[in-house]
């Protein structure tokens, strides 16, 4: 029985087709654990870990002074591992008692017990003192992992520069978003092997990675310079009833830095999902439409968030004249001594006519005059003197033409004519600041150039980076972009903004006893036509020795819109307070006002009342024929110049408080003012004025008795005698 | 030619690396499922560890009997092998709804490893009888039905496919050797077809458990859960492997990872240099066996030589294919590897009876 050679054959044959099955087998190997391997094994470890992470502290924001403007507090991130409660746990009680502790609905939670997964977060953000009631309760299964929360100790405070972080701590706006790696850190983890029925592995899988926390951010910003500045925008905002906000920004001319920066309305920091207009989220609820209504809510939350002062860019109107100046001044385009200006209220620029903000014009004047006027023709002929390329030329030096490059997001450029359609008229316009269109940014860092003798500074809103320990990481310096003016220029310049805000447009701006240079300007806003204006005021102070540069913008006021009515003494409040607050002690002799406190007199005797007035150097004057003060104006407490005086009320009979009110007819708009300030009346200017407005009708009359604190409305305009 | 030749040594050292190489995997594979489950992490590997001492004294207490006793034994083995499956379905323990085992105190016997055995001795008889004699319906079918009809039909009623599978390829290979007329294969594929239909049939699960092989992914938690986690095993592993016993998918991902999916975690510690070292293992052991198997004696050796290392190899290559995902899951353990007592001692009795044959082979 001999085996035949066929079957040898077809045994080793069958070596070969196994060979075959073997190799099919080694490729198929090879794709899956060398081509596929990794994605395999990531999906694997997915499963195979359990992956804590361990927050790092996210750093804190100071104000220049080492004020906490933004911080980091530990909460808890609570989850559960479904199938170790299920297994191992007890899911109605672990369900029940997170229901309770937390506030979310048992059927929730129940849920996710039994979803058939190995992890699942139940809240985020719990504060510490909630997630150790839920440690004592020591549920299996039940884990707590430590998250940090930010709060903003001052809510709406420089909302729009701190900006905020969202649900998982990374930045969203402003510092919180342009520093986000920065303050963020690096979060630590804890890996930890867990076997498929959640518990860990007995094998060695754990690693540990360590958190490193964020850095400190000090910013440039003065938590009291800007509470100054966000108080008086706020009133502004109101008053004036601003149909598109406010911004406002102090800066240090000779560092760059913003020492506040705000834009009103803001928003609470640490709500800063819901809309600070309820009127509009009311509105918003009533869209039928989902995603319309998100879409507008979206659209809502980002008009808020959005930094005026760095985004929304616009016409600087009358306060580019400072510009245009110092480009006539640098250039000795004008001789500042002998050039006149004539202005006849209108002047002819090709085929336009363009008007000047004093219809009867202003006559010849000086160059000074000129400023202090804010005369347009007499700024166009300035214009002419220096000519396009040398305007191009220093528009672009002053830093208008491209972003600042401040740590902010959204920042724009503005815009200007392209050098080959800027042209006669466009030259002329924009001599008086009607064409360029800059941010707010912008115009003060420019405007600080010329109070920091020319130099133009790096705009920048962060001092230093401090690790845990609060060592210095790194500082960052002032600096000097480029030389823009020359310091004779810069000074002189400095000396006539001064002579604007005592003498001109710039009045209302005027601190007694400081040397404070501005300019207003009113600018109305692209299409014209619509009556939409922007009122602006830029000032510097001491205008001698500039420590501080201030721009308010006030966007579509309601009712008076000039921004020397109503943008400057809002520029002058906050300057006043930012100088005492720095300590500047007013020097200017000629105008020194000491202040001095109203004392209270009410229940003195006349006599007493009338000592008591006198030795605070203060005036006083008696209404009525009591023989005991039963009320006063200003009340105790009150701060007035000295000599003013205190109206002193001896009898309660009903309508013994009324005040007459002043004839005002014919009286210059400063006299106005001081009469009505000492009636305790309010003035409402119906219209615009200037240097030679005088009042020509009031409501009430002169001479009617109205209640304290009555509006006056006034109306002013030119005496056709008085034109020169 | 000297009768008191030596046997093969390649294929004993194989069989011998084979043994203590599953015994090491054993260990690594299966402590964290027993410290789980057992409380004791050597729990399984204790009882494989005596299950291969034991195997490797079998191997060389057969490698001395002469093989040709077999032949006379072939009816006789047949006839007890079919009495241990009858007794599995009266007096047998079930598992996981399969009546596979015979319990005798503490120790529990598969009696069908015992069945492949018998059966591929019986095939070698008769096919070996068969030599040079007229293919007709009678004799391929007749002896084709007594032989395997009988054990098959035993199987089903447990039920373990997996086995009937194994004996379906073996049979068919060795068919193939003795060069059965293709025209009497083309009933066998009509009842295997319609046997297969009548299964689909009984259970459709068995359909859908087919179909899911294509896309485990489509359902992670239920029908794709072992072969996924198999996958994330393999692929785990890479070039190098996670090194001996640090496996992960062992936690109670892969459920009893020391069984049927065993080779997976070889592949997740050694790496795709370890799973080949596994698949040149099987190639030497193969290699040997069709050496022996050509070289052997007489027709009976060879096909007793090659039936037997034809029972070891595929299983191999189907256990591989499932865990690989290439074909649609069967519960089939990889020889010397997959603990198991009874399915060991089987294998190292096959190897002995190869070792036999390896002594009379000639040169």
């Amino acid at each position: 029985m001999n085996k035949s050679n066929g079957m040898k054959k077809r045994i080793v044959s069958t070596l070969l087709v196994v060979s075959v099955v073997f190799l099919v087998i080694a490729g198929r190997l090879g794709y899956l654990m060398l081509i596929k391997g990794e994605h395999y094994k990531k999906l694997a470890i997915e499963q195979q870990t359990r992956d804590r992470l361990i927050t790092s502290k996210r750093g804190t924001i100071y104000d220049r002074n080492g004020k906490p403007i933004a911080v980091s507090a530990s909460v808890e991130t609570i989850s559960i591992s479904p199938e170790t409660v299920r297994d191992q746990g007890d899911p109605e009680k672990t369900a029940t008692v997170l229901s309770q502790l937390l506030g979310i609905e048992k059927d929730v939670i129940m849920a996710k017990i039994e979803k058939k997964t190995s992890y699942e977060s139940i809240k985020k953000k719990v504060e510490k003192e909630i997630a150790d009631k839920v440690r004592e309760q020591k549920l299996v299964g039940v884990y707590l992992d430590e998250d940090t929360k930010r709060y903003y100790p001052y809510g709406d405070f420089a909302s729009h520069v701190i900006g905020f972080t969202g649900t998982d701590n990374q930045g969203l706006l402003g510092i919180e978003m342009i520093y986000d790696n920065i303050l963020k850190g690096n979060p630590g983890r804890i890996v930890s092997a867990r076997n498929a029925r959640g518990s860990e592995m007995p094998y060695k899988y754990d690693r540990y990675y360590n958190p490193v926390d964020g850095t400190n951010i000090v910013t440039t910003i003065d938590q009291t310079m800007q509470h100054f500045l966000e108080k008086n925008l706020e009133a502004a905002y109101i008053n004036n009833d601003l149909q598109k906000g406010a911004a406002g920004i102090i800066m240090n001319p000779k560092t760059g830095e913003i020492l506040a920066m705000a834009t009103k309305p803001a928003f609470d920091l640490n709500d800063p999902f819901t809309l600070n207009n309820t009127d509009l989220s009311e509105s918003l609820k009533n869209i039928e439409d989902d995603e319309e209504r998100q879409k507008a809510q979206s659209d809502a939350l980002n008009q808020m968030w959005r930094n005026k002062a760095v985004v929304d860019s616009y016409e600087p109107g009358s306060t580019f004249k400072i510009i245009t100046a110092a480009m006539a001044l640098e250039t000795n385009s004008v001789n500042v001594e002998s050039d006149k200006f004539n202005c006849g209220g209108v002047l002819r620029v090709g085929p336009h006519d363009i008007h000047c903000s004093n219809r009867l014009g202003h006559g010849v004047q000086s160059f000074q005059d000129a400023l202090k006027n804010s005369c347009n023709p007499a700024f166009i002929q300035i214009g002419q003197k220096i000519g396009k390329s040398n305007f191009y030329k220093y528009y672009r030096a002053f830093g208008f033409t491209e972003k600042t490059g401040i740590e902010m997001n959204g920042e724009t450029a503005g815009m200007f004519y392209p050098l080959d359609s800027f042209n006669e008229v466009e030259l002329a316009t924009a001599s008086f600041g009607q064409g360029p269109v800059v941010t707010p940014l912008q115009m003060i860092t420019a405007v600080s150039a010329i109070a920091n003798n020319g130099k133009l500074m790096q705009p920048h809103l962060i001092k230093q980076f401090l690790n845990d320990d609060g060592e210095i990481l790194e500082n960052i310096e002032p600096k000097v972009i480029r030389e823009v003016v020359s310091e004779d220029t810069a000074k002189r310049l400095c000396q006539m903004l001064e002579n604007v805000v005592e003498e001109g447009g710039g009045k209302r701006a005027f601190i007694k006893g400081y040397h404070i240079g501005g300019k207003t300007g009113t600018s109305e806003k692209i299409p014209r036509g619509n009556d939409k204006y922007i009122a602006s005021f830029v000032g510097v102070a001491p205008a001698n020795d500039p420590q501080i540069a201030c721009l308010i913008i006030l966007d579509e006021p309601t009712g008076d819109y000039y921004g020397g009515t109503i943008a400057a003494p809002v520029a002058r409040d906050v300057m006043q307070d930012c100088l005492r607050y720095l300590g500047i002690e007013p020097d200017d002799t000629d105008n020194q006002t000491v202040e001095v406190w109203v004392p209270g007199v009410i229940g003195s005797s006349i006599s007493d009342a009338a000592e008591i007035i006198t030795t605070s150097k203060l005036k006083y004057k008696i209404e009525g024929s009591g023989k005991v003060i039963v009320d006063q104006m200003p009340k105790e407490g009150v701060v007035v110049a000295e000599d003013a005086t205190i109206i002193l009320y001896t009898e309660e009979v009903e309508g013994s408080n009324l005040v007459t009110v002043p004839r005002l007819v014919g009286m210059p708009h400063k006299e106005v003012v001081d009469i009505l300030a000492t009636q305790a009346l309010k003035l409402n200017i119906k219209n615009s004025y200037d240097e030679n407005s005088v009042a020509i009708s009031q409501s009430p009359e002169g001479g009617s008795k109205v209640e304290p604190g009555t509006t006056v409305s006034v109306e002013f305009g030119i005496p056709q005698t008085d034109n020169d | 030619m000297k009768n008191k030749k030596s046997f093969d040594q390649m294929l004993f050292a194989v069989a011998l690396i084979l043994s203590v190489f599953g015994l090491i995997m054993v260990f690594s594979a299966s402590s964290p499922a027993a410290l789980a489950l057992e409380n004791d992490s050597f729990h399984y590997v204790k009882k494989q560890a005596i299950w291969a001492v034991l195997g490797i004294f079998v191997m060389l207490f057969c490698s001395r009997i002469d093989y040709r006793i077999y032949k006379k034994w072939a009816v006789l083995m047949s006839v007890v092998s079919n009495v241990l499956l009858a007794l599995v379905l009266v007096i047998g323990n079930s598992a996981k709804g399969a009546q596979r085992w015979l319990g005798v105190g503490s120790i529990s016997f598969q009696p069908s490893e015992f069945t492949k055995i018998a059966i591929v001795v019986a095939l070698a008889t008769y096919f070996a009888a068969m030599e040079g004699k007229k293919q007709n319906f009678k004799n391929i079918y007749l002896p084709l039905i007594t032989i395997l009809g009988i054990p098959c039909i035993l199987l089903l009623l447990q039920p373990h496919f997996s086995i009937i599978i194994i004996l379906g390829f073996v049979t068919f290979i060795l068919m193939m050797v003795y060069k059965v007329k293709l025209r009497f294969y083309l009933p066998v594929i009509v009842v295997v077809l319609i046997a297969a239909v009548a299964l689909v049939w009984v259970a459709p699960y068995r359909l859908q458990r087919i179909t899911a092989y294509r896309n485990p992914f489509a359902d992670p938690q239920g029908d794709g859960y072992q072969i996924i986690q198999s996958l994330f095993a393999i692929g785990s592993g890479g070039f190098g492997g996670l090194g001996l016993s640090r496996s992960r998918q062992k936690y109670l991902y892969i459920p009893e990872p020391q069984n049927d999916y065993i080779f997976s975690i070889v592949c997740e510690e050694l790496g795709f240099i370890g799973a080949l070292l596994v698949l040149v293992l099987f190639m030497v052991f193969l290699w040997r066996s069709v050496k022996i198997a050509v070289n052997a004696r007489d027709s009976f050796g060879s096909y007793l030589a090659f039936g037997l290392c034809m029972l070891i190899i595929v299983q191999v290559a189907l256990n591989i294919l499932v865990v690989t995902n290439l074909i649609p899951p069967t519960g089939i353990p990889l020889p010397f590897f997959s603990a198991g007592g009874s399915a060991f001692i089987f294998q190292m009795v096959a190897v002995g009876i190869i070792l036999n044959i390896s002594k009379t082979s000639n040169k």
